[in-house]
């Protein structure tokens, strides 16, 4: 399953794949899963390209719509529970994304994640002073249980590449750029760091990358650990008693709504198919 | 003049230019933006800063760091 935003770096990493596919290099099929979270003026475009693109590459895709499942998009969440939106929105898609994979017998799950976001993602992490993530920043997990492992195939590639492959491909991709985006936030201010690092020292951010790759793939945490409890709502892996999805839609509408979230998706996919009932 | 389509947004900006041709590097300049932070593109493919663009070419300049 291929997690597929709209935008350039997903669009990299599909046409990617599909290319490794089509030359017979990997012998896997191909799902590009799309979520539309709502956000005005921009998830709909999102929303266009991803089509657009999965029709260019010969994939048919599932568009995955937040409202319909779960009765409200993400901004209206975000603002019921007065979260930042950029938090609920990961989360959001994190959810739909794993339910999917489960759902469809997925192996793993394709990330857009390039060298340029998972260096700020690790610098971050050292500078917030949580280094265990470093090993979660590798590129692939496995899947472990329920846990769906995921792979960034884009791993060692930059973002400027990425781009590039992108616009050569003649891939369509979103040209906007998301309201919510800030660009007074830590992450993007280490990236722009990290560019002029990299004018100074060229090679510094791969090396780094790599050593970090051949470690986190030494480590315990590749392995996808399915959390310890289920939620008792939606019965998806959670952390505790309750999901975190439906622990922000209880106090967003009085009632959790993964439950519903889980029925739409089950339906979605048994009408194109991929699952063999509906609920 | 060189017509600039600046992504993302998709703004429209039209750069003077002296002579018939000119660097890439020059239009950036212009622009204030810097080479490792913009891909530039004319017909479909990237350019350097060392290309040169004419007075008919219209040039498509990308952020990189756009997030997604």
């Amino acid at each position: 399953m291929v997690a597929v935003s709209g935008g350039k770096d997903s669009a990299a990493s599909l046409g990617t794949m599909k290319a490794l596919v089509d030359r017979g290099d990997l012998d896997v099929k191909l799902l590009p899963v799309h979520v539309d979270v709502g956000i005005k003026g921009f998830s709909e475009a999102g929303k266009e390209s991803a089509v657009k693109l999965s029709r260019y590459l010969g994939l048919d895709i599932v568009v995955i719509d937040v409202r319909e499942a779960l009765g409200l998009t993400v901004e209206e969440l975000a603002k019921k529970v007065r979260r930042p939106i950029c938090s609920v929105c990961g989360l959001i898609k994190r959810y739909f994304l794993n339910l999917t994979a489960l759902e469809v017998g997925a192996d793993g799950v394709l990330l857009g994640h390039h060298l340029d976001d998972l260096f700020a993602y690790a610098l971050k992490s050292v500078l917030i002073g949580d280094g265990k993530q470093l090993s979660k920043l590798g590129p692939k997990t496995e899947s472990s249980g329920v846990a769906v492992g995921r792979g960034r195939p884009l791993y060692l590639i930059t973002e400027r590449e990425a781009l590039a492959y992108a616009i050569i491909r003649r891939l369509p991709f979103l040209k906007i750029r998301c309201p919510h985006v800030r660009r007074e936030s830590l992450e993007t201010q280490i990236k722009a760091f990290a560019l002029t690092l990299d004018e100074k020292y060229p090679g510094l951010r791969i090396s780094y990358m790599k050593r970090l790759a051949n470690a986190a793939l030494e480590s315990e945490d590749r392995i996808t650990v399915a959390s310890p409890q289920r939620c008792k709502y939606c019965g998806m892996p959670s952390s505790g008693e309750v999901c975190s999805v439906c622990s922000l839609t209880a106090k967003a509408l009085g009632t959790p709504k993964g439950p519903d979230a889980v029925k739409y998706v089950r339906n979605l996919l048994a009408s194109k198919g991929l699952r063999e009932t509906r609920e | 003049m060189v017509r600039v389509i600046k992504y993302p947004g998709g703004d429209e900006v039209e750069v003077p230019i002296k002579g018939w041709r000119v660097r890439v590097s020059r239009i950036l300049k212009v622009l204030g933006l810097k080479p490792m932070e913009v891909l530039v593109v004319k017909e479909g493919i990237p350019v350097t800063e060392d290309d040169y663009v004419t007075q008919e070419d219209v040039l498509e300049i990308y952020e990189v760091m756009s997030t997604g």
